[in-house]
């Protein structure tokens, strides 16, 4: 099939970008979405052009490597599927695709469709994690954990820190990734004695990179390529004002410990 | 690059309170507490109001009654502009700083499935501030300037002057309408603010909103209706 | 031949660990944090080493390719991690993990290695439920098991169908905690271009910063490389496009051995191919091969599709030849078996690459709903990848490269034979011999990081005897400049032909010669071709850009050109190994069932290659493995 592909080409920070226009012939409706740029590619370098530049890693959809917009839909108009997994052959011949970056203050553009999304990193740095050691933890049968809590939190854990809530919320906000986070420790035992402080640091930290505030607008759930729930949003407010409700000074703030 | 450059924890000295007001789930948790307490003012204004169709001795026996209750109605007051204006400069503050998290928009715009009320809090809520603005100006202190007409203590009197003129009506339809669209997003996004969500109650909370939002822009929709269609006359 | 010394402690096999660990020197707490150790790579070895060196008080420097830590490929890795917990109550233990490891490596690993595996096995278990790993879990709160391949007892631990995603996960955020009290620097987007060597001990690396490319380095008091496997030496793989052998090949030809490259795991159950585009395999669980049978037509080129073939025209070829296995016989006799099929030009979809992978009889047996319940997230991701649907037409499967045992040689303390170098996880030559069991690649990679390197690492510092370095050292100056210099030279070339066609090439000649049966007439025509298409690389290859911005193919020509080395090598291995073992098929030795011929007389041993300078030959140095606990035996699957 034929495609007519406009992509935004950035040199890098400082430069403007651009869309431009590439007539895209030689489309196989078996290629996965990254593949067809790969072709293209192919073809630009021999033409003696930049190639476009775009991240992914494992394509199969579980390492969150890869996004992009294509058409207003971060990874593409299939739910529940990454750019990488996206496959050709729900376009059609003549279709005029529109790749974008994923846009955010706080997901500054490194080249054409890549970006730095290290600030998801700060958010985990914030307290996204159990303060304990390697070498002393008892015995994992001792810490009994309800199937469905379990359950619940591995839905929450699943999140591949693509970015695409970001990309998708009209308020660029990282809600449902940080959500998600203190979602999956917050159900466990093991997350419960930092459950409120990991709140409060992970949300006051999601707010100092730049991210935008959660008005339960719900484009992120819809664009989430793992089905992450609101649910999880309110389970973190719900942390949160319980963090800030039992705060008492001689806790150091952020669970860092 | 290291990861480790940007980032701040919040500084060790600080009010709890500043930092909760100044995150985006503090500012969104007094919007709801807010929200709520304006909701129960629009049910009960419009609750009163409705008395317009019961004639004029029903509806000034009721405007009499709440000036010379005047504990009620000055908490009231205070209460509500309290909460006005803590609502607005919450709902303001999320507002730019959701921009500031994107200044560079999308060149093509976001196939969002988002309802329209949901993206539109913002406007609609403005929309609702201007309205009672003017809407205070018009009906409770009757500002010369735009009520020419006003007689303090004949509230009826006013009612229907204001309703007689074509461009209030289709201000004041404009505004509620634009009220019970913040509404049906706002009693269900309160919820998830507060922390709530399940998948039990959450869905009948969405429908229950939008039901209260059309309802309620309806009652208000009535007394312009019935002003307009000869039912509340002089 | 020189033979190696693994420096395994004396003693009995169950005590050996214990015993290192009594003797092992340890550094003052409050030493610690005068020692910085690099860590290069972010799965599961890397992440685990470097938050527990961070844990410890060493100042850590940690780099990774990917634009964060997350992205590891460990995080692909579906199935699960064993542990001997034997919470089943089904007679597992510590001894019977290690002789199942050992016995599934075909006898071709170290037995104090294993042994030690199996023993840690369990605290990583413990350790991760502690990280708040969301393991599957009885109704009753205990967690949940499931059995695998090559063990008769229960004890794989999973997270759904996502344990190396959650398992990483939880490493990546103990990482962060380092990062965050600022024991542990983060290099993401950062590339080991060159190991740096000071008097005969690793001393740093040079990196290019993947977005400026910015070429700097960095000097350690010791370096741990854990960068996983070379399985993207054969273009096509389950690997991630970005995982590549440049960090480990860089320190071979530094002096560090690189040992059985000839051990390579290739799956039997990926969807196939698509077309000339396509970018890389994915595995699709070998749980499905309980439920569906696996057929080719019987008739060469049969263009018919599979509804409209009768059953008397249909090839059950496992069921066949391995009556009592059948279609559950092991991944590297079922992978050949579908080779020879499509061979024979019984293969069926495009290019006659795949075979039929056949659930119509069990949905007519247990019904279309059972089988949804046992395979419906790997039914959906099928559909998503071929468009197909499994239930109404049979899915297609093909073998593809999956895993890579060998790698730089390692002693018992996971140290190379360079002083300083300590290599973990798939980047290792590794404890799973000449063949991997399921569910043990994350077991390894986690003991290595979080229960075997924190330790033995502390016994090479506390020995001390370092000079003093910094960045003006002669030796790092020459490393800097060799790595600039390799790069205006990639880029000078300007050539006709990509790096990815370079790249596919490599890899036909690998599939083709090197792949899952090879001969010596295979291996030898290898040994011809790839040095030349070497030679052609470095005369024709078009590499665009400059080297001082984000450049992605000159990040890929650099990897290229070192698989470009390490194919020949892996070549010269396989055909000096005269036997068959595990995932090294030599068609020449096979028994007359068809299955692998091991020669324990002559190839009881790892083989260790050395480097001795640019279109030299390799020197081989020898391992004897001992094997003082357990018998040889041969596997069957009769």
């Amino acid at each position: 099939m034929r495609l007519t592909l406009e992509i935004w080409r950035q040199k890098g920070a400082d430069d403007a970008g651009r869309f431009v226009r590439y007539d895209h012939d030689d489309v196989s409706e078996h290629m996965s979405f990254l593949e067809m740029l790969d072709v293209l590619n192919q073809k630009l370098i021999g033409k003696g052009e930049e190639p476009v530049s775009f991240d992914s890693d494992c394509r199969e959809g579980i390492c969150g490597m890869c996004g992009f917009v294509v058409n207003g839909y971060p990874h593409g108009p299939q739910p529940l599927t990454t750019v990488c997994q996206l496959h050709m052959r729900h376009f059609h011949d003549g279709d005029v695709l529109r790749l974008e970056p994923f846009r955010a203050k706080a997901f500054p553009i490194i080249r054409d469709l890549a970006i730095d999304r290290s600030a998801l990193d700060r958010v985990i740095m914030a307290g996204g994690y159990t303060s304990i050691n390697a070498g002393g933890p008892r015995d994992a049968n001792s810490i009994l954990v309800g199937k469905k809590e379990s359950d619940l939190s591995m839905d929450a854990a699943a999140c591949i820190g693509c970015g695409a809530c970001v990309a998708a919320c009209p308020n660029a906000s990282a809600s449902l990734f940080t959500g998600g986070k203190i979602s999956h420790l917050g159900l466990l035992p093991q997350g419960e004695p930092e459950r409120k402080t990991r709140a409060l640091s992970m949300v006051e930290r999601h707010n100092a990179e730049g991210f935008g505030g959660c008005t339960v607008i719900g484009a992120c759930a819809e664009a989430c390529p793992k089905g992450l729930k609101l649910d999880f949003i309110a389970r973190m407010n719900k942390d949160y004002l319980a963090g800030t409700l039992t705060f008492r000074e001689e806790a150091s703030g952020g669970g860092s410990g | 690059m290291s990861v480790a450059t940007a980032s701040t924890a919040a500084p060790a000295k600080v009010s709890r309170l500043s930092v909760f007001w100044d995150s985006q789930v503090g500012k969104k948790f007094v919007s709801a507490v807010t929200g709520v307490l304006l909701f129960v003012f629009v049910v009960g204004h419009i609750l009163g109001n409705l008395q317009a169709f019961q004639g004029a001795a029903k509806f000034n026996a009721y405007a009499q009654f709440l000036q010379n209750t005047k504990g009620l109605i000055w908490t009231t007051r205070i209460v509500m502009l309290g909460a006005l204006i803590l609502h607005a400069t919450a709902g303001i503050q999320l507002y730019l700083r959701a921009r500031a998290a994107r200044p560079q928009p999308y060149r093509v715009p976001l196939a969002n499935p988002a309802t329209v009320s949901s993206k539109t809090m913002i406007w609609t809520g403005l929309l609702t501030l201007a309205f009672i603005v003017y809407h205070l100006l018009d009906l409770t202190l009757g500002a010369a300037l735009v009520h020419s007409g006003f007689v303090h203590g004949d509230a009826y009197l006013n009612l229907v002057n204001t309703f007689r003129s074509t461009g209030k009506v289709l201000f004041y339809g404009v505004s509620v309408i634009g009220l019970g669209l913040h509404l049906s997003h706002g009693l269900y996004s309160l919820w998830q603010s507060l922390g709530f969500r399940h998948p039990l109650w959450t869905p009948s909370i969405t429908k229950a909103a939008v039901l209260i939002g059309v309802v309620l822009a309806i009652a208000y929709l009535s007394i312009p209706a019935g002003v307009v269609a000869g039912l509340i006359r002089l | 031949m020189p033979t190696l010394d693994s420096r395994t402690p004396a003693g009995p096999l169950a005590e050996k660990w214990t015993k290192r660990k009594t003797d092992l020197k340890l550094v003052n707490p409050a030493n610690k944090r005068k020692y910085t150790i690099i860590v290069v790579g972010t799965g599961l070895a890397g992440a685990s080493a470097a938050s527990s060196f961070g844990e410890l008080g060493y100042n850590v420097l940690n780099f990774c390719f990917q634009d964060t830590p997350r992205r590891a490929h460990s995080i692909a890795a579906q199935g699960g991690i064993n542990a001997a917990k034997s919470y089943q109550n089904d007679g597992d233990s510590v001894w019977r993990l290690f002789y199942d490891t050992i016995k599934g490596g075909d006898f071709r690993a170290r037995e104090a290695n294993v042994y030690r595996l199996a023993e840690v096995s369990n605290n990583i278990i413990d350790q991760a439920t502690a990280q708040g790993v969301p393991f599957a879990r009885e109704y009753g709160g205990t967690l949940a098991n499931r059995s695998f391949g090559g063990a008769l007892v229960s004890r794989t631990f999973y997270a759904r169908g996502q344990t190396g995603q959650q398992l990483l996960i939880g490493a990546y955020q103990s990482l962060m905690r380092q990062v965050e009290l600022g024991k542990v620097k983060m290099f993401p987007r950062t590339e080991m271009l060159d190991l740096i060597v000071i008097d005969g001990r690793a001393r740093g690396i040079v990196t290019r910063d993947l977005v400026t490319g910015k070429v700097e380095s960095f000097l350690a008091d010791a370096v741990v490389l854990a960068t996983g496997g070379y399985g993207n030496l054969y273009y096509l793989s389950t690997n991630a496009k970005g995982s590549n052998v440049t960090a480990a090949w860089r320190a071979h030809r530094k002096g560090a051995f690189f040992a059985n490259p000839c051990y390579t795991q290739i799956h039997p159950t990926c969807i196939p191919r698509a077309g000339e585009y396509q970018s890389k395999l994915t595995l699709m669980s070998e749980s499905l091969r309980n439920d569906g049978r696996i057929w080719v037509p019987k008739k060469s080129g049969d263009g018919r599709t599979p509804d409209q073939i009768p059953e008397g025209e249909r090839d059950y070829y496992l069921e066949r030849k391995y009556p009592t296995y059948g279609n559950l016989a092991p991944r590297d006799i079922a992978s050949r078996a579908a080779k020879q099929a499509c061979d024979a030009g019984l293969g069926v979809g495009p290019g006659g690459l795949g075979v039929y992978l056949d659930f119509s009889d069990s949905i007519k047996r247990l019904g279309a709903k059972a089988i949804g319940e046992r395979y419906g997230n790997l039914f959906d991701m099928y559909n998503r990848i071929t468009g197909e649907n499994p239930f109404a037409v049979p899915m297609r499967i093909y073998p593809a490269v999956h895993y890579t045992m060998g790698g730089l040689w390692v002693d018992y303390d996971l140290m190379s034979n360079l002083p300083g170098l300590f290599v973990l996880g798939e980047a290792n030559f590794s404890d799973h011999g000449a063949n991997r069991l399921g569910a043990s690649a994350l077991m390894q990679g986690l003991a290595d990081g979080y229960f075997v390197i924190p330790y033995t690492i502390g016994d090479y510092l506390a020995r001390g005897g370092l000079a003093k370095a910094d960045n003006g050292h002669a030796d790092v100056k020459a490393a800097e400049a060799a790595v600039n210099s390799r790069e205006k030279k990639l880029l000078g070339i300007n050539g006709k032909h990509t790096v990815d066609w370079f790249h596919k090439k490599l890899g036909e000649i690998m599939w083709e010669n090197v792949g899952m049966a090879r001969t010596k007439e295979s291996l030898e025509k290898a040994i011809q071709e790839i040095p030349a298409l070497r030679d052609q690389f470095w005369r024709d290859v078009k590499v665009p850009g400059v080297e001082g911005e984000f450049n992605q193919e000159l990040e890929k020509a650099g990897r290229v050109a070192d698989f470009l080395e390490l194919g020949e090598l892996l070549s010269r291995d396989a055909l000096d190994r005269n036997e068959s073992c595990g995932g090294h098929f030599r068609s020449e030795f096979q028994t007359e069932d068809g299955e692998a011929k091991r020669n324990d007389a002559e190839y009881a041993y790892a083989a260790a290659w050395e480097w001795t300078g640019e279109n030299k030959p390799w020197t081989l140095n020898k391992e004897p493995l001992v094997f003082e606990n357990i018998q040889l035996q041969t596997r069957s699957y009769k």
